[in-house]
C-alpha cells in the first residue's frame, strides 16, 4: 500500500510540475551536490486549530495549507561549454547551479478512502530563483497569502501530505524531495484530556485484563442497566477505531479488591462527600509518572439523580469517559462529555448524547491509549 | 403487599448504606496513598456539576453573599481522603438568607466555604486533590478578592458548599460579576454583569421565591 501511495504521489507531483527533466538526461557535466537535501515544513491554519489540541481539527472547518520549502543542493560544472545541455544558461568557467523550489505538491488521504490521494492544487514559487519558498510571506508564491484551502468532511483520521518539486539543475539532480505528512484527526468536538503536570493522560489501564465495574444493586436496577449499557457503548466505539475493549460489560456485585488495582471501578449511589450537590463524580488515583490509575476507582451518583434511563446512561457514559482520560466538553449533542443544567431533568429531552460519539472515542483510541500523533496543526513533522 | 414493598425498600436502603460504608473504607486516606507512593499522593476527581443559571442557583441556595476573601488555605477533609480549599469570607452584602444565618450580615461573623481541590504538605507528605472544575491556576480566589457565592450549609460541619461548584461562584472585578472560570463562561454562555444589577436580580428572585 505504501508503494502504491508513493507512486500515486510521485505521479501527482510530476504531472503537476511544469517542464521536464528528460532533456538533460545526457548532460555530461559533473556535479557536486552540497547539503543534505531539501527541507520542507507544512503549516495548517484556521478553524479551531490550536497548539494544544494534539492534532485534532474540527470537521467542516476551513483550514489553509501553507508551506515552507528550502532547497539546499547545488551542482558545479567543470566543463565548458556544456555541449548538449539546453536547459540552463551556463556561465564559465565554473558555473554553479543553485537548486530552486519550483512548487510544492499538496494532497490528503481521508478516512473514507484511506489509500486514495486527494490532490490539492500545488503552491508555486512566484520568483524565478527561489531557494526558499515560504508561502506565508505575501508575494513570494502563488496562490498565497491565503494558501490552499482544506476542509475535512468526515470524522476520522486524515493524513496531509506535501512534497516539494525542485529545479533539477543542469546536472539533473532528483527533482522531488521526500514526502512529508502529518496525521490529523477530524472530530465534531475538540477533545480535552485530563493530564498530569508531566503531560501524561490520566487513565485506567488497557491491557489483557478488562476493567471490572461493580454495581451491587441487582441486574434490574436502573443504574446497573445504565452502567452496563455505557460500558458496552464505549467498548463498541473503541473497537470501531481499532482499539481493544476496555471494560467488562457485565457489572459485578462484589466490591473491588485492592489487588485489582486500577482494573476495578466501584459505582455507588451516594453524594460525593466533599461536594454533595454535584450530580456525580469520578475519582481515581494515578500512581506514577505514566498516568495509569493504580488503585480502585470510584463513581459516585447522587441518590436523587434522574431515574430516566437516557439521562442515567449519559451520566455514566461521561463518568467512564473521564476514567478513559477525557475532560468535560462544551459540544452539546456532539459529545457525551458535554453537561446538562440539572441533575434531575425529568421530562425534558436531553440535549447531550447518552452514548459516546465517534468524536469521543477517536481521541481515546488514538491519544489516551494509542500512539497517537502529538503533533500540532500549527506545523507538522515528518 | 404494601408492607412487603416497604420492607424491600428498607432492605435496599440498608444495603446501600452498607455498600457506601464499605466503599468509604475502600477509599484510602491520602496519607496512606502518599506513604505507599513514596511521599506524594494525587487524587483526581472529575465532578459532574449542573450548569445552573441564576434563577436555579437562587432557588437552590440557602445563602447568597457578596463577600471579600479574608483568608484562603488548604485543609484535609474529615477522613483525610481529600484536600479542600477553604475560604474565610468577610460578608459585604447578603442579597438572600433563607435560614438562620444572622452571622452572614455585613461586618459580622465570617463565613467558611469549602470546595474540593488543593495541595497540602503535612508530616513530610505532599497531598493533592486535582479537581477538573477548579483548575488551580484559574479558579483560586486570592485573599482580598471579592466574589458572590451561592451557598448551602454542610449538614455536619460549620461551613458552606457552593450549590453548583464553580457555577455558583462569581468573581467580582471592576464592578462586574464574572464567571469563575473560562469553562463556566463558555458552558453557560456568561458575560460580565454590573454587580449592582446582578445583586438586585438575586434579591428579586429570592423575594419572589420566599413569597411562594
Amino acid at each position: 500500500m505504501l508503494l502504491r501511495t508513493s507512486v500515486a504521489f510521485a505521479v501527482f507531483v510530476l504531472v503537476l510540475r511544469p517542464g521536464t527533466v528528460s532533456e538533460c538526461a545526457q548532460e555530461p557535466c559533473t556535479h557536486i551536490p552540497h547539503g543534505s537535501g531539501e527541507s520542507l515544513e507544512g503549516f495548517l491554519h484556521g478553524g479551531a486549530c490550536q497548539a494544544s489540541n494534539q492534532g485534532y481539527i474540527m470537521r467542516w472547518s476551513q483550514y489553509t495549507f501553507h508551506t515552507h520549502a528550502i532547497a539546499q543542493g547545488w551542482c558545479e560544472h567543470r566543463s565548458f561549454p556544456c555541449p548538449t545541455c539546453p536547459c540552463s544558461p551556463l556561465q564559465p568557467p565554473h558555473d554553479r547551479n543553485e537548486r530552486d523550489v519550483i512548487s510544492v505538491g499538496l494532497g490528503y488521504y481521508d478516512p473514507m478512502w484511506p489509500t486514495w490521494l486527494n490532490p490539492i492544487s500545488p503552491i508555486y514559487s512566484s520568483t524565478p530563483e527561489n531557494h526558499d519558498l515560504d508561502s506565508r510571506i505575501p508575494g513570494t508564491s502563488s496562490p498565497p497569502p491565503d494558501g490552499r484551502g482544506f476542509t475535512p468532511y468526515y470524522v476520522g483520521r486524515y493524513a496531509l501530505v506535501q512534497q516539494s518539486n525542485l529545479d533539477p539543475t543542469a546536472c539533473n539532480m532528483t527533482p522531488t524531495t521526500v514526502q512529508w505528512s502529518m496525521a490529523l484527526k477530524s472530530v465534531d468536538c475538540l477533545p480535552t484530556f485530563r493530564t498530569q503536570p508531566n503531560g501524561t493522560i490520566i487513565r485506567v489501564p488497557n491491557d489483557a485484563t478488562r476493567v471490572s465495574i461493580v454495581a451491587p444493586f441487582g441486574p434490574t436496577h436502573p443504574i446497573t442497566i445504565a452502567i452496563e449499557a455505557a460500558a458496552k457503548a464505549w467498548n463498541a466505539a473503541l473497537v470501531s477505531w481499532g482499539e481493544s475493549p476496555i471494560f467488562d460489560e457485565t457489572a459485578q456485585t462484589t466490591l473491588c479488591t485492592g489487588s485489582q488495582g486500577g482494573h476495578c471501578v466501584n459505582v455507588v449511589i451516594q453524594h460525593y462527600p466533599d461536594a454533595p450537590l454535584v450530580c456525580a463524580a469520578a475519582e481515581r488515583d494515578p500512581g506514577g509518572e505514566d498516568g495509569i490509575v493504580d488503585n480502585n476507582a470510584r463513581i459516585y451518583i447522587r441518590p436523587d439523580y434522574s431515574t430516566d434511563p437516557t439521562y442515567l446512561r449519559h451520566l455514566l457514559s461521561q463518568e467512564l469517559g473521564h476514567l478513559l482520560g477525557l475532560d468535560d466538553a462544551v459540544c452539546g449533542i456532539n459529545s457525551v462529555m458535554s453537561g446538562i443544567a440539572a441533575c434531575n431533568s425529568l421530562g425534558t429531552p436531553p440535549t447531550v448524547p447518552s452514548s459516546p460519539t465517534p468524536s469521543d472515542a477517536l481521541p481515546v483510541a488514538d491519544t489516551s491509549y494509542g500512539p497517537g500523533s502529538r503533533a500540532t496543526c500549527a506545523g507538522w513533522a515528518q | 403487599m404494601g408492607t412487603m414493598t416497604i420492607h424491600r425498600r428498607y432492605m435496599t436502603t440498608a444495603l446501600l448504606i452498607c455498600v457506601a460504608a464499605t466503599l468509604d473504607a475502600q477509599r484510602p486516606s491520602l496519607k496512606e496513598v502518599a506513604r505507599a507512593e513514596g511521599g506524594t499522593a494525587v487524587r483526581v476527581v472529575d465532578l459532574y456539576v449542573p450548569a445552573m443559571e441564576i434563577p436555579a442557583l437562587t432557588a437552590a441556595a440557602e445563602l447568597v453573599v457578596h463577600a471579600r476573601v479574608a483568608q484562603q488555605r488548604s485543609v484535609l477533609n474529615k477522613d483525610e481522603t481529600a484536600v479542600l480549599t477553604e475560604y474565610t469570607l468577610q460578608p459585604l452584602r447578603v442579597p438572600l438568607a433563607r435560614s438562620a444565618v444572622s452571622s452572614a450580615q455585613p461586618g459580622e461573623q465570617q463565613i467558611i466555604v469549602r470546595r474540593p481541590g488543593g495541595t497540602l504538605v503535612v508530616e513530610g507528605l505532599t497531598l493533592k486533590t486535582d479537581t477538573n472544575v477548579y483548575p488551580e491556576t484559574e479558579a483560586a480566589l486570592k485573599t482580598g478578592e471579592e466574589a458572590v457565592f451561592f451557598l448551602v450549609r454542610d449538614q455536619e460541619g460549620g461551613f458552606y458548599h457552593p450549590v453548583a461548584g464553580p457555577f455558583a461562584i462569581f468573581r467580582v472585578s471592576a464592578g462586574k460579576a464574572k464567571a469563575l472560570t473560562a469553562f463556566v463562561a463558555k458552558r453557560r454562555a456568561d458575560s460580565p454583569v454590573p454587580l449592582t444589577d446582578f445583586l438586585a436580580t438575586v434579591e428579586k428572585l429570592g423575594a419572589a421565591g420566599l413569597k411562594r
